[in-house]
């Protein structure tokens, strides 16, 4: 008894390992590459243009409406991407839309924002470094002690490994004092000098209320932004920038996205939704990127078979908007394979950056493959204990494999 | 009989379990001094923008990650190649014990050594790192140790399974099975980073299983 | 009277070779069997489904009433097993190993052991790993005569051992099993030993037993002839008289359990004189030889 049980536990080992490789191994051999657009919108012709690479090192440049552009044609319809060359070509235009336009300026009044999975919520050490908000010197210093924000906030000496004591009280009183309650749900911010200047952080309480935390001039500096309960983050992004329209943006649970703007932290929601099942933003699956131009806003999201995209007027008015699709990962002759003949696939990669064993399957094509993994099993060795047929039929060509490869005893 | 058999195992071990302590001794105190030496030259706090940023602590502690892979082998190693070299298996089977104690105590008993080790390890490695980092870094070193000492585990598990089976053509599926398996354990590039670990901690845990099947087939004299 | 060992019916191949082919064997307790055959004739098999270490493709062996390859522990204390090669756990010393031992059996009888030990004149921490062929042997036996079983399977005793070893082997054999009522089962292929110290012989053959009878008597009932006449060849084979016939050029020697008159009668309805039949006496080898050929 303990014997068949022992055997059908190195099935069971077999049937993991199969599921784990397999189904990789025949995307591997079998999957053929699809290239992905590179949408862009044209100020210049007021239409959406596309790059896309063919074979060999080939690009084509095209607007939607199927005219095709040289390089450097294609680098003039879109000034605010390559205003560096046009500009050493003596290419860039004076004015668009009435607004002047140099290098400088467009440097100045660009950002971009960029979320994808694995930014949303990787692992991380919770960790953080404050810095001097308010400084004398031009770039930002980066500090010599880091914090911890959890049931209270508490400075940390690298040297000693040990509590500041006097820095940490400093702010837990500031804190306490306006009225933030611990623990801390989550906190964020830019934690790098190489940007113009510093925000510090933004920390969600325990009341779900966002709060701003900044050091200046060594003294904690916090403010009550007044972004409520109700509203459920996920995530928020950081982004220091000489325009200060917004401070970043909030990530909330339901997949909406909102800029944290200057105006007494005001939220300004960005549209990410598209009338095409499926291809409303969700975080996990999908990037969402945010271009901030001189006279226009342009928002991507990005998914497995399409690019949707909203061009925003500097007043966040719709502009317009393009959806360029191409083949979906399940569509592509490799997937439909695969999803005929392996019931289901375990992964350990995880777009969010975790190793984590996942199992996806699809289910009326998985019943083609365990029936013929049935049938392959009946003819290449009829006589076989009924656990044997079972496994087959719950685990397909996987249970196949190991019920062939570790034959009864009998 | 059970004494009996653990000492009989003790006899083949214990020379490996001295060693490996010794070694899990050194590796802690080259961790140590190698996180030591690292602070004095990058700095305390840039050292720890190391360690938080990019994972430097990983490569400290590398010893914590290989040696637990490396007992669990040596001392599968140890017990039963002695044991099927001429098909000496013949005498333990035919030793009036049943032979499902015997296996499972001669495979239980090397795994509580390799257990102790690895025991040890945590909190040699516990210890280690919270001498110099604060408690985040020490939870998550101590995090990412578990799939190591899961990975320990597996290979002795499987390289007793893959020594008792007779014969050579099960020995090489067995062998890429478990290839396949022990990556798995070693797929982090930063701290923490499993999630869903009971799955793997399931898988181990059915791992002893499998020798009875090998076992079974040098009875009965299968190919 | 319970048979110690029985087979029944046994069959066994290796792929598509057949090994053995409906053995049937019965084994008396309180005597000593010795078990020969040529290599490939199925002596290894039968021994190793014995031993429980094969699985027999059909039939039944019964060892002690239960079935070889599923002997309970309590059944296997009263078994002891030399394995081929004088199998020990090369790993442990000449303390350890009997140290180890001890525990599995409650009737163990360590002066048995010690008293070998103290033959072999090594110290007690040598390790078995270190011993010739024969000192471990010596250890190997010394272990199963402690354990006091009732019936000892010897897999080919003699394998590796020089003259003086085999000898101390068969004499502590004979010394330990008198008035013990043991049953011993052994195997080797210098069959002068086993000459030594059988009481019943087990001759293999092709695919199935050719003969088991008490030595005594295969002595006594086994004849050897031989005579010349150049005219026989392709008329003169084995048949229900003659077990065996061998030819060198006009020299015919014939193997037979019939007596010489029977031979000679035999002979004359085959139209064959031989009036020089003459008997040559056989040791164990030659009948065994006369019994299964040269190739």
């Amino acid at each position: 008894m303990l014997n068949k049980i022992s055997r059908y536990t190195i099935i069971l080992l077999i049937v993991v390992v199969s599921a784990l490789y397999l189904p990789d191994f025949f995307s591997m051999l079998f999957d053929k590459k699809v290239t992905t657009p590179r949408m862009d919108y044209s100020v210049i012709i007021n239409d959406f243009v596309y790059t896309r690479n063919h074979g060999m090192g080939q690009r084509d440049r095209m607007d939607i409406k199927g005219n095709s552009y040289e390089e450097r044609e294609y680098f003039r319809l879109l000034p605010f991407m390559y205003y560096a060359n046009l500009d050493k070509w003596g290419q860039l235009p004076e004015e668009i839309e009435g607004i002047e336009i140099s290098s400088k300026i467009i440097r100045k009044n660009s950002q971009v924002i960029r979320i994808a999975p694995k930014y949303v919520n990787p692992p991380l050490v919770p960790l953080n470094i404050m810095f001097e908000a308010e400084g004398d010197y031009a770039e930002l210093i980066i500090p010599d002690d880091v914090f911890r924000l959890g049931n209270t906030i508490e400075f940390l000496d690298p040297t000693s490994n040990s509590v500041l004591q006097e820095k940490s009280k400093k702010f837990q009183d500031a804190m306490k004092k306006i009225g933030f309650k611990f623990p801390v749900k989550l906190s964020a911010a830019n934690q790098t000098n190489r940007k113009p200047f510093d925000e510090g952080y933004f920390i969600v309480d325990a009341n779900n209320e966002l709060f701003h935390l900044k050091m200046i001039k060594g003294e904690p500096a916090i403010i009550n932004t007044g972004i409520g309960p109700d509203l459920q983050i996920r995530q928020i992004y950081v982004s220091e920038n000489t325009r200060k329209e917004f401070y970043g943006f909030i990530l909330s649970e339901d997949n909406q996205v909102y800029l944290i703007t200057y105006d007494d932290y005001k939220l300004r929601h960005i549209p990410t939704a598209s009338d095409v099942e499926g291809q409303s933003y969700v975080a996990d699956k999908m990037t969402v990127r945010f271009y901030t131009y001189p006279v226009n806003k342009h928002i991507q999201v990005i998914g497995d078979g399409f690019n949707h995209m909203i061009v925003l007027d500097n007043d966040f008015n719709k502009k317009a908007e393009h959806t360029m699709e191409w083949t979906p990962y399940a569509k592509r002759p490799a997937s439909i394979a695969k999803s005929y003949l392996f019931p289901f696939e375990l992964d350990t990669y995880d777009p969010l950056q975790y190793v984590k064993v996942s199992l996806s399957t699809n289910l009326p094509q998985a019943l083609v493959g365990i029936a013929l993994s049935l049938i392959a099993l009946f003819i290449f060795s009829r006589k076989r204990p009924i656990l044997d047929y079972v496994i087959v039929l719950f685990t397909g060509v996987f249970g196949l494999i190991g019920v062939l490869l570790i034959k009864p005893e009998e | 009989m059970l004494k009996a058999i653990l000492y009989k195992e003790w006899i083949k071990l214990r020379w490996a379990v001295i060693v490996i302590a010794g070694l899990t001794v050194l590796s802690l105190a080259y961790s140590a001094s190698m996180i030591n030496y690292y602070v004095e030259f990058q700095g305390a706090f840039q050292n720890w923008m190391y360690v938080i940023g990019k994972s430097l602590l990983l490569k400290n502690i590398v010893f914590v990650k290989v040696l637990p892979l490396i007992t669990g082998l040596v001392f599968a190693l140890l017990q039963f190649v002695p044991e099927m070299t001429n098909k000496r298996m013949r005498l333990s089977y035919h030793l009036p014990i049943s032979e499902k104690k015997l296996l499972l105590s001669s495979v239980g008993i090397g795994y509580i050594f390799l257990l102790a080790e690895i025991i040890f390890l945590f909190f040699g490695l516990w210890l280690v790192v919270s001498l110099t980092y604060p408690t985040e870094i020490v939870s998550k070193a101590l995090m990412s140790s578990i799939p190591w000492f899961l990975g320990g585990s597996a290979i002795y598990f499987m390289a007793s399974f893959i020594i008792l089976e007779p014969s050579w053509t099960y020995r090489i599926i067995y062998g890429i099975m478990t290839y396949g398996l022990i990556t798995k354990f070693y797929e982090a590039n930063t701290y923490d980073q499993y999630q869903t670990l009971w799955a793997y901690i399931l898988i181990v845990a059915v791992m002893p299983l499998t020798i009875m099947f090998a076992g079974y087939r040098f009875r009965r004299g299968s190919k | 009277m319970e048979h110690v060992i029985e087979c029944r019916n046994l069959t066994h191949y290796y792929g598509d070779k057949l090994v053995l082919n409906d053995l049937n064997l019965k084994v008396e307790k309180g005597r000593i069997f010795g078990i020969l055959g040529k290599n490939g004739m199925g002596k290894t098999t039968t021994i190793n489904i014995l031993m429980g270490f094969l699985r027999p493709t059909s039939g039944q062996c019964l060892v002690l009433g239960e079935e070889s390859h599923k002997l309970s522990p309590l059944t296997r204390q009263k078994i002891g097993l030399l394995h081929e090669g004088h199998l020990a756990y090369d790993f442990m010393t000449i303390k350890q190993v009997e140290h180890f031992y001890s525990r599995f059996f409650p009737g163990w009888k360590a002066e048995y052991y010690w008293d070998l030990m103290k033959k072999l004149g090594l110290k007690h921490n040598h390790k078995i790993r270190n011993m010739s062929c024969g000192q471990r042997s010596q250890v190997v036996l010394g272990l199963i005569f402690a354990q006091d079983p009732e019936l000892l399977i010897l897999d080919d005793y003699s394998m590796g051992l020089d003259p003086g070893y085999r000898a101390l082997f068969i004499d502590y054999l004979q010394e330990y099993v008198r008035d013990k009522n043991k049953t011993v089962f052994l195997t080797s292929h210098i069959i002068q030993d086993v000459e030594k110290v059988v009481d019943d012989t087990i001759i293999m053959g092709f695919q199935k037993l050719l003969l088991k009878m008490p030595l005594k008597k295969l002595k006594e009932d086994f004849h050897c002839f031989t005579f010349r006449n150049a005219n026989v060849v392709g008329v003169l084979k084995a048949d229900h008289v003659i077990t065996n016939v061998e030819f060198y050029n006009d020299k015919i020697t014939l193997y037979s359990f019939k007596t010489k008159t029977e031979v000679l009668k035999h002979l004359k309805t085959l139209g064959i004189t031989a009036d020089d039949l003459a008997e040559v006496s056989m040791n164990l080898e030659e009948a065994f030889i006369g019994l299964t050929g040269k190739y």
